[in-house]
């Protein structure tokens, strides 16, 4: 019975070992960095919740990804003074084609994400106003009221909060976007 | 094994024997205990088969006279030690013979330097966990299990994931020899531990420094051997069942052994081993530690077979392990890393659970050996060793970059490495008092990666030639080697999406001298070494955002290899059993050091800014002192006193260098409770302090290093037969403290009370041994 089960151990060694040994054999590619998930894009689009000023767009672009090239765009985030602005977050992958847009696995995953918005130096009161399943904010969509002409800094932070520790509290979880905007009340 | 040398030996004296010619000569010797290096009275000394005899006096000396010229076995007998029977060659001028005996091994163990003294019976100077020590190690990693060993640290990441680091070095710069096969992981990683589980070994070896060439030119810092117990000389059934549990992570591990003849043949022999572990949340002293479980399942099944001139192993090996990567340790950048800092206790908060969530890393390693024994009559012994691993890393994030479509993780990273070696060594018979080695290792070894980039796809070839020789004449022994190698890197990585394919070339010389010099009551070892490591291609081509250390590193294919001169002296002072010392000086210099450098301007990312750190070279010089020393007090009570400490500098910028680990004391108390034939009852007091370290660089860390701290230890050991019981307390007083160098330092604290117990049973079959 022992020497049946050594026999095979041992033809089984063998069989693997010469099997490990081809498989080791081939030449293989690297995966295409390309096919990579990468948020290369951060857009910011308000809206004047009144519909007569004009709408405005801020942008941090980097299409190649942590390191190498550095961010193509950086936009300062303008804003027209005593105005409340409807804001809209988008996420997107642009070294794919098609574009993937990375903000819909956020909204899907509504439970485990928060967008945290914090104004340095500006006249700016920012509520988000989409909730997730559990009723608790996520912030792709946020109300922006502008104040008096003023000049500072917004910092947008994504904070990604699995295992149901979403509590509404920003301090939880790892950040998955931190990008601080120049801002400009005018 | 032994018994095929004594074989061999056999016939060859049996040839020469017969060449009588004058019957007068006279054999000169001294017999000297190889624990103490101190003469042995009343030894029976006399050679095999002849009328030829003699007693040791006081100073250990005896006189044999009217010998005919020719070879003979020399009986040294004695009761307190292990009978010794050598060849040796009477001519018409002998040498004085020395001869060492050891203690039987139940005396061993009267006033051992606790944890893993020196061998010293070597050349080398070398650390040995075995035995008790080794027992006491059931259910923790290898790279704890070694910690026993003075002058030896772990880097870890939590509380599963330990690297040894030797003499302030790690990593690349350690070469851990799992059952004669260089372990081949990814050991480039500061959160890789190897992959070996230590529950198979009969010893582990630490020689530290470069002292040996045997097993590589690239040993900067020091080299950790593996070794189960030899296949070889199995003569009859045996098992053995070891278990251990642990309150803080209610842990367990169960490891068993089963070994014995096959077909009733003395001469084929297998060995099956298997173990598993598991362990929940582990606790602070005052919160849990989220997401810090683990679970291991591992085995090994081995064969071995052996005729008169020949004998052939077969081993095959597997793990795999499953750890949990605490979840405060996650970070998505620098502000994160700040503020878990600045938090009094993790944010993200805890119970115990055994499941293990995301982060984690799940780890296979596989590896067989084949190895060729074959007996050259009068020449030597020819060792033909192939090794073949495969070993996949899988580390697994949840982040929205590793989601599938399915809603599945793929992971973050994920490396397939294949290696294979062949290795050929020669080992020849005492020539002119000259014994050693030759020989020649080969590898080819090929990386695949799958998931984000962190080190390119590679094959390396290395080959190496090697020459060891061994030198002995009475109280002197000597030892020299040099060692020649080539190291070949095809790197297949993408850049600006162009698929590059460039190689790298690097050849060079290691070579080692030790020596040793039996004194009354000491003996004195010295060492000179050099040797040289490529640089890795994480060193070459790493580029990318490092999570757990909220870095970006960034690789320079132009690195050249980095070469050590290492020097160590070392003192053993042994009197009457009374008293073991042991003090040893070192210093090792390294040029063109690899060293991951801090560069500006930070890395801008769509998660923030990240400081940049670059890998650069600069000279660098390790040097320390490593004391321990044993004193019996009151007879049945032992005071094992150890202490280290590295001293590291960067020479190039005059700054002190990261992670080099801080000194630290360490005092036990020994008491022998009860100690009979069948029964031994032991208590012990453990008591050690880590000091802060602060010869620590300034902006090259985020936060200063930990302050120091005070652990206190007791272990109750119950020893019946041959059943081994042990019950134990780690950190008695349930004391907060974080050690710099566990990488969860920024976060959490360490892991809080532990009190455990280990039980391990051998089980022998009734059939009686025979030789």
């Amino acid at each position: 019975m022992k020497s049946t089960i050594l026999t095979t151990s041992i033809i089984t060694l063998a069989i693997f070992t010469l099997l490990f040994t081809q498989s080791s054999c081939k030449k293989t590619t690297p995966p295409d960095p390309n096919e990579e998930e990468l948020i290369t894009t951060f857009k910011i689009i308000f809206t004047d919740s009144t519909g007569i000023k004009p709408n405005v767009e801020a942008i941090y672009k980097d299409i190649d990804g942590d390191g190498g090239n550095n961010p193509s765009v950086f936009d300062t985030i303008r804003l027209q003074s005593n105005t409340t602005y409807n804001a809209t977050i988008l996420l997107l992958d642009e070294s794919k084609t098609p574009v993937d847009s990375i903000s819909n696995e956020v909204l899907e995953e509504g439970n485990e994400h928060l967008f945290c918005f914090t104004p340095t130096n500006t006249n700016t009161t920012i509520v988000r106003t989409d909730k997730d399943i559990n009723n608790l904010e996520i912030g792709l969509r946020s109300k922006w009221i502008t104040g008096t002409a003023s000049n500072g800094t917004t910092q947008i932070v994504l904070r990604h909060q699995p295992d149901n520790t979403k509590n509404g509290n920003c301090n939880i979880g790892s950040s998955d976007i931190d990008l601080t905007f120049q801002t400009i009340i005018y | 094994m032994k018994q095929f040398i004594i074989c061999v030996l056999l016939v060859y004296s049996c040839m020469h024997a017969n060449a009588q010619s004058n019957c007068s000569e006279v054999l000169k010797g001294l017999v000297l205990e190889s624990q103490s290096g101190l003469p042995i009275e009343s030894v029976s000394v006399f050679i095999e088969g002849k009328a030829i005899g003699s007693y040791t006096n006081a100073n250990g000396e005896f006189v044999l006279k009217g010998i005919c010229e020719g070879t003979y076995f020399l009986i040294s007998k004695h009761l307190n030690h292990e009978i010794k029977r050598e060849q040796i060659v009477v001519t018409n001028k002998n040498p004085l013979k020395t001869i060492y005996l050891n203690c039987h091994t139940d005396t061993l163990h009267q006033v051992m330097i606790k944890g893993a003294r020196i061998h010293w019976e070597d050349v080398m100077v070398s650390n040995k966990v075995q035995g008790d020590d080794l027992k006491m190690s059931i259910g923790q990693s290898l790279g704890k299990s070694l910690e026993k060993i003075n002058g030896v640290y772990n880097l870890s990441t939590g509380n599963n994931i330990n690297k040894p680091v030797i003499r302030g070095l790690h990593s690349n710069r350690v070469v851990i020899m799992n059952n004669e096969i260089r372990q081949e992981g990814q050991q480039w990683g500061n959160e890789h531990a190897p992959e070996i589980d230590p529950n198979m070994a009969k010893e582990i070896e630490v020689v530290k420094g470069a002292q040996t060439i045997r097993y590589g030119s690239d040993i900067i810092g020091g080299i950790i051997l593996v070794n189960p117990s030899s296949l070889l000389n199995i003569n009859k059934t045996s098992a053995e069942i070891n278990v251990a549990g642990f309150t803080n992570g209610r842990g367990f591990n169960i490891s068993n052994m089963l070994e014995g003849n096959i077909l009733k043949s003395k001469n084929l022999n297998y060995r099956i081993q298997a173990s598993y572990k598991k362990s929940g949340n582990t606790k602070s002293p005052t919160y849990f530690l989220k997401n810090t479980g683990m679970n291991e399942i591992n085995y090994s099944v081995a064969m071995g077979f052996k005729k008169n001139k020949w004998n052939v192993e077969l081993y095959q090996s597997y793990f795999n392990t499953k750890i949990g990567i605490f979840a405060g340790s996650h970070i998505g950048n620098l502000t994160d890393l700040y503020a878990a800092f600045d938090a009094k206790k993790p944010i993200d908060s805890a119970q115990f659970t055994y499941h293990i969530g995301f982060p984690y890393q799940h780890v296979v390693h596989y590896l067989a050996k084949l190895k060729f024994n074959y007996f050259i009559k009068d020449k030597g012994n020819l060792s033909v060793l192939y090794g073949f691993q495969k070993n996949i890393r899988k580390e697994y994030d949840k982040t929205l970059q590793t989601k599938n479509d399915d809603g599945s993780y793929k992971p973050a990273l994920h490396f397939d490495l294949y290696s294979n070696a062949l290795d050929v060594n020669f080992e020849h018979h005492t020539i002119n008092r000259f014994s050693g080695n030759l020989g020649i290792t080969s590898s080819f070894q090929k990386n695949n990666y799958y998931g984000n980039y962190f080190i390119p796809n590679y094959d390396r070839v290395n080959t190496g030639l090697y020459w060891v020789e061994k030198w002995h004449k009475n109280r002197f022994s000597f030892e020299g080697g040099i060692r020649y190698d080539f190291n070949y890197f095809s790197v297949l990585k993408w850049k600006q999406n162009i698929l590059t394919n460039p190689t790298h070339f690097y050849k060079g010389l290691a070579s080692t001298f030790s020596s040793r010099y039996q004194f009354p009551y000491f003996t004195l070892h010295a060492n000179v070494g050099t040797a040289w490591r490529s640089p890795f291609v994480n060193e070459l081509y790493s580029n990318g955002v490092h999570h757990s250390a909220a870095s970006f590193e960034i690789g320079d294919e132009n690195l050249v290899p980095e070469r050590n001169y290492n020097s160590s002296i070392t003192v053993d002072f042994n009197y009457k059993n009374k008293v073991d010392m042991e003090l040893t000086f070192y210093n090792n210099y390294i040029l063109n050091y690899i060293n991951l450098q801090p560069t500006l301007p930070a890395t801008l990312t769509i998660r923030g800014a990240f400081p940049t750190f670059s890998f650069s070279q600069v000279n660098a010089n390790f040097s320390g002192v490593e004391y321990a020393a044993t004193f019996i007090l009151l007879k049945k009570i032992q005071n094992h006193f150890k202490a280290n400490i590295t001293l590291a500098k960067d020479l190039s910028n005059d700054k002190f260098l990261v992670g080099i680990p801080p000194a630290r004391i360490e005092h036990t108390l020994e008491f022998n409770l009860l100690k009979k034939k069948l029964i031994n009852i032991k208590w012990s007091l453990n008591n050690s302090y880590t000091f802060q370290q602060k010869r620590a660089p300034l902006h090259a860390d985020y936060v200063n290093p930990p302050k120091g701290y005070y652990l206190a230890n007791s272990d109750f050991i119950l020893e019946f037969k041959n059943v081994f019981v042990n019950v134990g307390i780690q950190n008695i007083f349930n004391t907060s403290y974080r050690d710099y160098m566990n990488r969860n330092r920024y976060f959490a604290n360490e892991i809080g009370r532990n009190i455990y117990t280990r039980l391990s049973i051998p089980i022998q079959s009734k059939m009686k041994k025979t030789i």
